[in-house]
């Protein structure tokens, strides 16, 4: 038998899993209604017709009005920057979550609480990727299939350290802002190649998942069904997103507590692990 | 031995399985040369002998280190005129890169194409050196090849360059007069530049284009065609024969017009190779010693393809390209005449020699290779490559065989060229035929056209000269390619092909191996097809709807007025009734009431009661017939074609309720490139824009990938 504690962690948190991927849809959502109201107003009246034909629209609408393109590089731009700021956000009530039943109320306050450390976490994440990115690009240089296989390992290797990082700060009270918490996740990682293989591999479905929301996204242009679909493969990948970080908790929460020199800060609560059923 | 850790290993097996995994360098598969240089008469056609102007013998020496040719070139000439001609006029047409201050480096500025003009010094210019000028004979003789009649006293001439070092005049001792032939021999060095414009060097790959002195072309006026070389202008030259003599290094692997006829033993390095072509006007020539030859046949027609081995894997591409274009081109305008075609596949270093045509060679440009995850998306294209290749090949009969100036009337060649181009897609795949895809949403060809039509193209007529078109502009392309192309389709769809074909195909047969213009173009098709056609179609007020043959082509080449209509309304509002005071048989004024439902909204009356109502405006100058299709609420459909001369045209469907109105449903406006008004629903019945609904979800989806399930 197969056992998956970080998965049960997930699948004992529906209402988390709920909220975060209902908050992303509407995150979305949002963010192309400017998009869909500069388009509805640059056509006026007028429709398009003709199935296949949105290509050639698209092209006479944008030279006519660059605006468009504008509006549709605002929506992105606003996407990316909201998902470093939110994402950080979100990962402490998570993190306080995936460790075992709690309160709304602890949730929010564990959010807004490690909100910078989780932060600055992020940001040494980013640090870290683009070092790592010099080495692969080295690598390139011998070959691409080096390269390939490079860049797979520092995604994999950058989002569990950033993962555990978060995860000790929320749960041990480890110092957040300080790069120390940082590295030693880097030598933690670096010495369980186990829970790396395990957090890659969840992180390369949701990297495969998050290619197929694309994928359905353009084959799927103004069919019916690509949008709901879209958003049902975003639902799954907020699922396996958090399913990685329960790797982190899952490890955390069973490792021996660390050490006196980063004692646990007096409002930390010991994790409790899921119910069993 | 050294001992090896396991990581090393691992990328050692790692790298050995990637080079396991390349694919074997192709080999050279050459086919026999043909053993002349047009094809059999029952399948070329008649070649008129009075077309034939010029020969050249040409002997030339490339020395691949200094990226010299030095050369002789021996012109026979007949006077076709009617005048009598005292000097000579030559094209130098490499001098155009010789320094900064030519006709052709003012316009461009070191810029073709997006490429620039080499960095380094020893291969930033180009230029043609003429060394000397000599009569050899003149005579009256029919054959070129029988010189025994012309042969004289050895003259030197003296020449000079004209103002812009492109042009040289040489002067004669006295006129040559009509109906004789003169000999005069050219001994030049010809230096080429780094690639640039279609010619020169990169690395081991020599394109040689333009490379040595040209005669320019006598009008049936008298006086010499010969023009300055600017950005734009091309090449304009009479037919005749060439024997071309080259001297290269051993390793090239040369490619070029016509057919090769012999080849000397290699000897000290070198070898020397001969070749012949017939009725072209001009000779152009590729080597480089990485070329492998790859060849085909097209019905007798040999096919040469010359390519590096690592673009090896695209030539069948190419190949199936360039032979759909072969069979619609000569279903179309008649046969191929040349036994031979070879498409040069300049290396990616040489981007700047790619995509140019000479007689039976000519240069395509690299395919585009996606990477496997863009093609998951449903990316496919058609531009680069395929296109090249139908392109450039299509020259063969748009200048090549339709010799038309290229300085004076570009569109005549670009702009013909790109409407055959349209032609061989749909002949190939449809009408429905793209030039790029994403999904199942294709770029199509009417896509291709109208994207030109906005902004640049509205500056200058079709109709004008190469140096018209200033490069800071961009209108050349955009006016001279594909508004030529919609102009020319726009006219196709509005008469019909059955009319429209066997015309244009008359054109082509009637001006093979001579020199049309746009007049005689236009003549031809107005011949053809009639002075005015009367399109089918109900029209508005049951008066026929005609177009005008030439009144379209005045506006289209020599206006910049476009195409274009507006669907201005589209809305049903209540039938006018009788309410109101009327005289009766007595004279007596007398009240009939308003209906009960006069205040009712439109919506909720009886169809009886209501009437359609479609306002048409024309809001660009140019005047040409358009159809409006509407659709009543019943599902019913009617079309009226207007004839689009008055600013705007009103009509109405008493009792009838409107859904929608379409201008030009059937996309024969070519020329309109503004068509998003042209469809419109009544309010009552407005759908969605048909835009903002999937693009709007496209948005959504990216924004969804990029937030990536909050990431965490």
């Amino acid at each position: 038998m197969i056992r998956l504690p970080a998965l049960r962690r997930v699948w004992t948190a529906p209402w988390l899993w709920l909220g975060i991927g209902m908050a992303q849809l509407a995150l979305a959502a949002a963010l192309a209604v400017p998009l869909r109201i500069v388009l509805r107003a640059a056509m006026g009246p007028f429709t398009i017709t003709g199935e296949t034909r949105l290509l050639g629209a698209m092209a006479e609408l944008v030279t006519r009005d660059p605006t468009i393109v504008a509006a549709l590089l605002t929506a992105f731009a606003a996407a990316a920057a909201l998902a470093t700021l939110i994402a950080p956000l979100f990962a402490g009530a998570a993190i306080r979550r995936l460790a075992g039943p709690c309160a709304t109320g602890e949730q929010a306050r564990t959010c807004v609480m490690h909100y910078p450390a989780a932060l600055m976490i992020g940001l040494y994440g980013l640090v870290l990727r683009m070092l790592l990115a010099f080495v692969a690009a080295a690598l390139g240089t011998l070959h691409s299939s080096l390269q390939l296989a490079a860049l797979v390992l520092i995604l994999s290797f950058t989002a569990l350290v950033v993962d555990l990082s978060r995860v000790r700060v929320v749960l041990e009270g480890a110092r957040g802002l300080h790069p120390r918490t940082f590295i030693r996740a880097i030598v933690t990682v670096a010495h369980e190649p186990a829970l790396w293989l395990r957090s890659g591999l969840i992180g390369a479905l949701h990297w495969g998942l998050t290619f197929a929301m694309m994928l359905v996204a353009v084959r799927g242009l103004d069919a019916a069904w690509s949008p709901w679909a879209v958003r049902g493969i975003a639902m799954l990948a907020a699922f396996v997103a958090l399913w990685r970080l329960a790797t982190a908790v899952q490890y955390v929460a069973a490792s021996p507590p660390p050490s006196s020199t980063s004692p646990p800060r007096p409002n930390h609560r010991p994790p409790a692990a899921p119910e069993r059923r | 031995m050294v001992a090896r850790s396991p990581a090393r290993q691992a990328t050692l097996a790692l790298l050995l399985a990637a080079a396991a995994c390349d694919s074997p360098a192709p080999t050279s598969a050459p086919v026999p040369e043909p053993t002349a240089a047009l094809r059999p008469l029952e399948l070329r056609g008649t070649v008129p002998a009075a077309a034939r102007i010029v020969d050249y013998v040409l002997d030339a020496r490339l020395d691949a280190d200094k990226h010299q040719v030095a050369g002789t070139v021996r012109i026979t000439w007949r006077n076709s005129g009617a005048t009598a001609v005292d000097r000579l006029p030559l094209h130098l047409y490499m001098n155009a890169f010789r320094a900064d201050d030519t006709a052709w480096m003012l316009e461009a500025r070191g810029s073709h194409r997006g490429a620039r003009q080499g960095k380094d010094k020893g291969g930033m210019w180009g230029y043609m050196d003429v060394k000397a000028a000599r009569l050899i004979g003149r005579g009256e003789v029919a054959d070129f090849k029988q010189l025994e009649g012309v042969r004289g006293p050895v003259t030197e001439l003296a020449w000079k360059e004209d103002a812009d070092p492109s042009l040289a005049t040489v002067t004669l001792p006295t006129p040559v007069r009509p109906g004789e032939t003169l000999v005069v021999e050219l001994e030049f060095l010809t230096q080429l530049p780094e690639v640039f414009a279609r010619t020169g060097y990169a690395g081991d790959f020599h394109m040689l284009g333009q490379w040595y002195p040209k005669l320019g072309v006598l009008g049936p006026d008298g006086r010499w065609r010969a023009h300055v070389f600017t950005l734009n202008a091309e090449f304009y030259a009479d037919f005749g024969d060439y024997e071309v003599h080259l001297d290269v290094p051993e390793a090239m692997v040369v490619g070029a017009t016509g057919i090769q006829v012999a080849a000397d033993p290699p000897a000290e390095g070198r070898k020397k190779l001969h070749y012949r072509a017939e009725m072209v006007h001009d000779f152009a020539w590729a080597a480089d010693p990485r070329f492998i030859e790859l060849g085909a046949h097209w019905k007798d027609v040999r096919i040469r393809q010359l390519i590096h081995p690592d673009r090896a894997a695209d030539a069948p591409r190419h190949l199936e390209a360039l032979i759909a274009t072969l069979e619609s081109m000569e279903a179309r305008f008649g046969p191929y005449p040349w036994s031979t075609i070879t498409v040069i596949h300049p290396p990616a270093a040489a981007g700047g020699a790619q995509g140019m045509e000479y007689p039976t060679l000519f240069t395509t440009s690299e395919m585009i290779r996606l990477p496997l995850w863009v093609r998951l998306f449903g990316v496919e294209e058609q531009m680069s490559g395929v296109f090249t290749t139908i392109h450039e090949f299509g020259h063969q009969y748009f200048q090549g065989l339709l010799a038309s100036d290229e300085q004076a009337q570009p569109w005549l060649d670009e702009g013909l060229n790109t409407t055959s181009n349209m032609l061989v897609l749909a002949d190939w795949h449809g009408e429905d035929a793209w030039l790029a895809r994403l999904g199942r949403h294709g770029f199509h060809l009417d896509d291709f056209l109208r994207g030109s039509l906005d902004g640049e193209a509205a500056l200058d007529p079709v109709d004008s000269p190469a140096e018209t078109y200033r490069a800071v502009t961009g209108s050349y392309g955009d006016t001279v390619y594909r508004k030529t192309g919609a102009l020319m389709l726009t006219l196709r769809r509005l008469i019909g092909p059955d009319r429209f074909d066997p015309a244009f195909k008359a054109y082509t047969l009637a001006w093979r191996f001579r020199h049309p213009t746009g007049d005689d173009l236009v003549k031809t098709l107005r011949e053809q097809i009639g002075e005015v056609v009367t399109l089918e179609g109900k029209t508005v007020d049951d008066k026929p709807v005609r177009l005008d043959i030439a009144d379209y082509f005045q506006q289209a080449l020599h206006s910049v007025h476009a195409v274009d209509f507006n669907l201005h309304l589209v809305k049903n509002r209540r039938r006018s009734g009788d309410a109101g005071w009327h005289r009766d048989e007595h004279g007596a004024l007398v009240l009939r009431d308003a209906p009960e439902d006069r205040e009712r909204p439109i919506r909720q009356l009886p169809d009886e009661l209501v009437e359609a109502l479609v306002v048409v405006y024309r809001v660009g100058e140019f005047r040409v017939p358009v159809e409006l299709e509407v659709e009543f609420s019943d599902g019913t459909r009617e079309r009226l074609l207007w004839d689009g001369q008055a600013r705007y045209q009103l009509f109405t469907w008493p009792g009838r309720r409107l859904r929608a109105a379409w201008l030009d449903p059937d996309s024969k406006l070519l020329l309109e490139g503004h068509r998003l008004d042209n469809h419109r629903a009544a309010p009552e019945f407005a759908p969605a824009d048909g835009l903002s609904r999937p693009i709007g979800d496209l948005g959504e989806a990216l924004t969804l990938t990029v937030l990536g399930g909050l990431s965490l």
